[in-house]
């Protein structure tokens, strides 16, 4: 018989995530502590350095555009009242 | 009212303001799941230990920088077929997701690629087009700000990026017809399928946060050229009054 995906074998989990206290179905794989997670097996370097650049590039593409959002409208209000006079 | 009601940018214009907050928060919500999958669901790979986690995000942001590009060509198909105003500037707003998309692929793929092949980058065919579609979006991009025109800076660009296009089923097809150092499918990266499968959910909870991501700030982008470019008309003035 095909096993079910590992993941659904205790559905709801039964495990809770030591670090998040959160459900969580491999509390026996979990992280052992923050600065397990932190480290990433080693390769916290190159994990965070993907994930911290990522974050980084949204945040300044939702910044300047929140900014420009604006920047566009006030600019238009100005031309408009200008060309009214 | 059909279909084409909201063809027109000022229709448009009040329905994507609609529709921004529920893009962005299901954007959100999605994020906060995906990053918890890739986290605290998905176990340790076998032979890439944890590094693998960055495929929940390579993975969807080179899908993106992909799919952005064949939106962007197909908008601006219609555009050049036939003239409509509101899909050159869906090409316009699209243009810069896609570019940081493509960035962040290449991005988290040499960091990927330091740990596991000791290279950050190598000229292999796969990340060579990656590369190549990142100075296509950075060519076209210059090419709308380099032309005053609108409507000739609207047609060139388009005809830039359709001709770019066939650089998509490259990358795409890359990995098959040339021996690249980059694994093919993500999917046949993982031996268990047991593991494939939660890994596969992460990967495509992330991406579909990616989609509405792309789609929220396209559509924020996009009003702010709806009104640029229809600054001359009544209801542009009447929503100044009211947002400026």
């Amino acid at each position: 018989m095909k096993q079910p995906p590992y993941f659904l074998h205790s559905f709801p989990p039964k495990g809770r995530s030591p670090l998040l206290g959160l459900p969580g179905w491999r509390s026996d794989m979990e992280w052992a502590s923050w600065s397990d997670f932190w480290n990433m097996g080693g390769y916290g370097l190159y994990v965070w350095g993907s994930y911290g650049v990522t974050a980084v590039c949204i945040l300044i593409e939702v910044m300047f555009l929140k900014r420009s959002a604006g920047d566009t409208r006030r600019r238009l209000k100005r031309m408009q009242q200008w060309e009214e006079q | 009212m059909n279909l084409y009601t909201f063809a027109s940018p000022v229709n448009f214009y009040h329905l994507s303001g609609k529709l921004i907050p529920w893009f962005t928060w299901s954007a959100v919500l999605l994020t906060v799941a995906g990053l918890y999958i890739s986290f605290f669901v998905a176990p340790t790979d076998f032979q890439q230990s944890e590094a693998y986690r960055i495929i929940f995000i390579h993975v969807p942001a080179a899908w993106m920088s992909m799919f952005i590009y064949m939106v962007m060509a197909f908008w601006g198909a219609i555009g050049l077929a036939f003239n409509t105003r509101l899909s050159f500037m869906m090409a316009r707003a699209l243009a810069p997701t896609g570019a940081i998309f493509t960035f962040i692929a290449l991005w988290t793929g040499a960091w990927w690629g330091k740990p596991m092949w000791g290279a950050w980058w190598v000229w292999d065919a796969r990340l060579t087009s990656e590369l190549i579609l990142l100075f296509l979006y950075v060519g076209i991009i210059a090419l709308w700000s380099a032309i005053d025109d609108v409507k000739r800076g609207d047609r060139a660009g388009a005809l830039l990026t359709l001709i770019g296009a066939i650089n998509v089923p490259i990358i795409y097809f890359s990995v098959k017809w040339w021996n690249t150092l980059h694994q093919g499918a993500s999917i046949n990266l993982m031996k268990a399928p047991s593991m494939a499968k939660i890994m596969l959910i992460g990967m495509l909870v992330m991406a579909i946060a990616a989609w509405l991501y792309t789609i929220a700030v396209a559509l924020v982008r996009v009003r702010g050229i709806i009104l640029e470019r229809e600054r001359q008309s009544e209801w542009v003035k009447a929503i100044l009054e009211r947002e400026a």
